[in-house]
């Protein structure tokens, strides 16, 4: 019974092991450690202690919360500089919606990096180091020396136009 | 970490979305399922093709209980969970299942209570009937000593009206029912 069990949980990971690797992978650069974020999200979705609400989403985005909150409980144990230096790279800006990555990648990557590619470059900034760093709106407002309610606004108004954007094109079921 | 509305939660967490796949190393793979083996949970339930249906069971299982339980017949938006009810007759009187259609993950999951135990060599086998009569295989199982198992269907159940369960030889069940269902439910 192990046996067919464990062979049901390697569905899972091969059906979403690489989405979820590829975003500990962003979040923590480390393969070492983004092996360890993998691991033990999947192993937590696994025992159930991160329970899944059917209501409240897909299966795919309920692994890749676990995926991605794991990462972020190992990245904040770094050194606030080192993560400040890892985040700020803001990668997606440059990569975003080039005629390559259109026809290449899924509809769905290219939906969501031309929806942060659309984006003011203060507010993709703001989004990114929210969801890859983990930071606070407040630690933001440190990092890029703008005022906090500056921060919330911008967070605010990059969501907004992310939802409209993804919602126009059918990805906000994540 | 800040307010959201649901959408913008949504929008938030569809930034992961953006990262490009990377196969993770076979060693990680072997690691996890070997982490996870001694702690399995126990499920007594058989299928065909079991993908990653044991799992979702399970995983559905631990919080949706609530969701499941206590409820006849629960509807939500187009895309969201739709639950559905089957009642046994005949030699399954008694018994019942509640149908959790994960139409956004085209899976559903189907939770038994009240089975009788099978004759030997018998399984039962879960059906997925077109409102014309043509009805596919979607998985065999045996529940356990108190009647109760869970299957999980990994398919869509778009384009079929009507969920029926018979008993049929085991081990793997066969094509086209032998009989006339002992339960079945509307699910379109």
């Amino acid at each position: 019974m192990a046996a067919r069990d464990t062979s049901a949980l390697a569905e899972l990971f091969d059906r979403y092991g690489a989405l979820a690797y590829g975003v500990a992978l962003r979040v923590l650069r480390d393969p070492g450690r983004a092996q360890d974020a993998v691991q033990d999200a999947f192993l937590r979705l696994w025992h159930g202690a991160a329970g899944f609400n059917p209501a409240r989403g897909s299966l795919r985005g309920w692994v890749l919360a676990a995926v991605r909150n794991r990462a972020i409980d190992l990245v904040r144990g770094r050194p606030g500089r080192e993560r400040e230096e890892l985040e700020l790279s803001d990668a997606f800006a440059a990569s975003a919606a080039g005629p390559e990555e259109q026809a290449s990648a899924s509809v769905e990557r290219a939906a969501v990096r031309a929806a942060l590619a659309d984006l003011p470059a203060e507010q993709r900034r703001a989004v990114l180091l929210a969801y890859f760093g983990g930071y606070t709106q407040l630690e933001i407002a440190g990092l890029t020396g703008v005022p906090l309610s500056t921060v919330k606004g911008r967070m605010r108004l990059a969501l907004d136009k992310l939802a409209s954007y993804l919602k126009e094109r059918g990805v906000v079921d994540v | 970490m800040f307010e959201q509305d649901e959408l913008s939660e949504t929008a938030f967490a569809a930034i992961g979305l953006a990262v490009e796949p990377v196969m993770p190393p076979a060693a990680l793979r072997a690691r996890i399922l070997s982490e996870a083996e001694p702690r399995s949970p126990v499920l007594t339930q058989q299928r065909r093709r079991l993908p990653w249906s044991l799992l979702a069971a399970a995983m559905v299982l631990i919080s949706v209980a609530a969701f499941l339980l206590g409820q006849t017949l629960h509807r939500e938006g187009p895309t969201g969970p739709i639950v559905f009810a089957m009642a046994g007759h005949g030699a399954l009187q008694g018994a019942a299942a509640k149908v959790t259609d994960l139409k956004a993950d085209r899976v559903a999951v189907v939770e038994f209570n009240g089975m009788p135990e099978l004759p030997p060599g018998k399984v039962y086998e879960l059906w997925l009937i077109t409102a014309g009569g043509r009805a596919d295989a979607a998985g065999v199982f045996v529940p356990d000593s108190t009647g109760h198992t869970v299957v999980v269907v990994d398919q869509s159940l778009e384009g079929y009206s009507v969920m029926a369960v018979t008993v049929e030889a085991g081990p793997s069940g066969v094509s086209s029912p032998t009989q006339q269902p002992a339960m079945t439910g509307n699910i379109a």
